[in-house]
């Protein structure tokens, strides 16, 4: 990724910055300017919470070649608190002890082992939490 | 709008073809398909060529593939839909011939992919999603995308990934009778079920190959099409819709809304009621085996749910509720994945005119078809229907 790319995305990759309906309230991620749910046009900024559970999941033996170092990697389809889904990396976690409907927390970690020099890109993972 | 019929088609022999360019691969199929049907370059109103690239250096592969099967100077364009560009590439050619602005277009699919190293191609084909959200900074793949609907399946349904082995086993079968399949061998359940996790649940047996290959088939209308032969074979139905870009914002990950709404369409089109036994046989895109599971459910073959039980029980079998994927499917026929819908259609017409050698030659009662054909993860999908009949007066 270039830096200008990064840049565009980084306060949506660590602060999970997405989209608010201000007429029917729905939230989006990544951020909307057209409501999925109404057709309304009124979105504002907002932060997504940094908590939720694991709907699916799978270990990736072959990542994308970027993340070959970082293999296997432990991707969850997660959904937040408030009913958003994304895909993210799951952190700190053997393949073995990923389990649907586990409670997870958004984590800001460098996005793979190569992106460790120099300046690293960060951006959100997910790790197990309590609750 | 006019009746469109199937009155050629031809297919290359699929696999890894370093002995061939992907002009070289392309006129394999165009010289089969206008044989076929009786025509030369000069009876062709337009062409489309279904490709979708990034493998090899040619930018414009429509205006290469035409000069080489000395198509030009025909109008035509490239058509991308991801692994369903074949399938645009049909509802291309139909629609100009139902409007009235073509009589015969042929439709070429060609993809060139094995010379591209499989981490290349893993990392092309990988960005068939949401480029920014789910690739470049994540590290996810194309098979990571089914592997998360297979977690979600299996897990909803008590499904087991024994069932999803029994679709690749039945597929290679298949395949295995087909000449011009990338994999003409078959495996058994040891074999499917001890291969690596690609990404789990999914093994590399679950998965379809890296395929070089090219299709053609040629559409007429319906004054044309008497003319040329026959026994046509008309195109029913054909229904078309998208999917999010985002896999996070799709409904629920055990089926594909985009194959549903593709077949609603194609079936009220074709005045099809959905009931499989209808049906002949069917062409399905199991680009993995869970991909083939869905597709039971979406097209309504079986209810939510249901589909793994099919798989089980060897319905989709010769003899079973309805046989799909005789050519051996993408899983072992092989996936060049812009030659894949064309390649559907042509096998479907030639299955429905009795013309297949052997064993995979399905039992033609009812005179009817279809073709299933998804692109990326369910980011696109077609649904044609295919009869002997031409129906309506």
């Amino acid at each position: 990724m270039n830096d200008a790319s990064y840049n565009r995305l980084k306060a949506k990759y660590v602060g999970l910055l997405g989209s608010k309906c201000k007429k029917c309230g729905a939230e989006f991620f990544p951020q909307a300017r057209v409501c999925r749910k109404c057709g309304s046009f009124e979105l504002q900024d907002i932060p997504m919470p940094p908590t939720g559970k694991v709907t699916s999941y799978t270990i990736l033996n072959v990542p994308a070649l970027e993340f070959k170092d970082d293999a296997p990697l432990v991707i969850g389809y997660i959904e937040l608190s408030n009913g958003v889904r994304l895909i993210a990396q799951l952190a700190d976690i053997s393949p073995s002890e990923v389990r649907e409907g586990m409670p997870v927390r958004m984590e800001v970690r460098p996005l793979s082992q190569k992106s460790g020099a120099g300046d690293p890109m960060v951006g959100y993972k997910f790790v197990k939490s309590e609750k | 709008m006019r009746s469109v019929a199937v009155v050629g088609a031809g297919q290359s022999k699929f696999g890894r073809r370093n002995d061939a360019r992907l002009d070289e691969l392309a006129w394999e199929s165009v010289k089969q398909a206008m044989d076929d049907a009786g025509i030369v370059q000069n009876d062709i109103d337009s062409f489309v060529v279904s490709t979708v690239g990034g493998w090899s250096a040619e930018l414009l592969p429509a205006v290469f593939v035409g000069e080489y099967c000395g198509l030009e100077p025909k109008p035509t364009m490239r058509v991308e839909a991801a692994c369903a560009s074949g399938s645009a590439a049909i509802y291309q050619a139909y629609s100009s011939i139902a409007s009235g602005l073509a009589d015969v277009v042929a439709v070429v699919g060609v993809e060139k992919m094995t010379e591209s190293p499989t981490s290349v191609a893993v990392e092309l084909i990988g960005r068939a999603g949401n480029y920014f959200w789910e690739f470049e900074n994540f590290g996810m793949t194309f098979p990571g995308y089914y592997a998360l609907y297979a977690t979600a399946y299996l897990s909803k349904y008590g499904a087991t990934e024994k069932d999803l082995a029994e679709i690749a086993i039945k597929n290679h079968y298949y395949g295995s009778m087909n000449p011009k399949a990338q994999f003409q061998k078959k495996v058994n359940l040891d074999e499917v079920m001890s291969s690596k996790y690609v990404a789990w649940p999914l093994k590399l047996l679950d998965c379809s190959p890296i395929t070089d290959g090219s299709a053609a088939v040629i559409l007429a209308s319906e004054k044309m099409a008497r003319k040329l032969t026959k026994d046509p074979i008309w195109i029913r139905g054909i229904g078309a819709a998208s999917g999010t870009a985002n896999m996070s914002l799709r409904e629920d990950f055990v089926g594909l809304k985009a194959a549903r709404l593709a077949a609603k369409s194609a079936y009220q089109r074709a005045g099809f009621d959905g009931d499989p036994k209808k049906l002949d046989l069917a062409e399905v895109h199991d680009c993995f085996t869970i991909a083939e599971l869905l597709a039971y459910e979406d097209l309504g073959f079986s209810r939510k749910g249901g589909g793994f039980k099919m798989a089980r029980e060897g319905q989709t079998y010769k003899g079973g509720v309805l046989p799909v994927n005789l050519s051996g499917g993408l899983k072992a026929k092989g996936h060049p994945i812009g030659a894949t819908g064309v390649s559907m259609v042509g096998e479907v017409t030639r299955q429905l005119k009795s013309q297949i050698k052997g064993d995979r030659q399905a039992d033609i009662r009812n005179g009817w078809g279809l073709v299933h054909n998804i692109g990326g993860t369910g980011h696109y999908a077609y649904v044609t229907l295919l009869s002997q009949d031409k129906g309506g007066q």
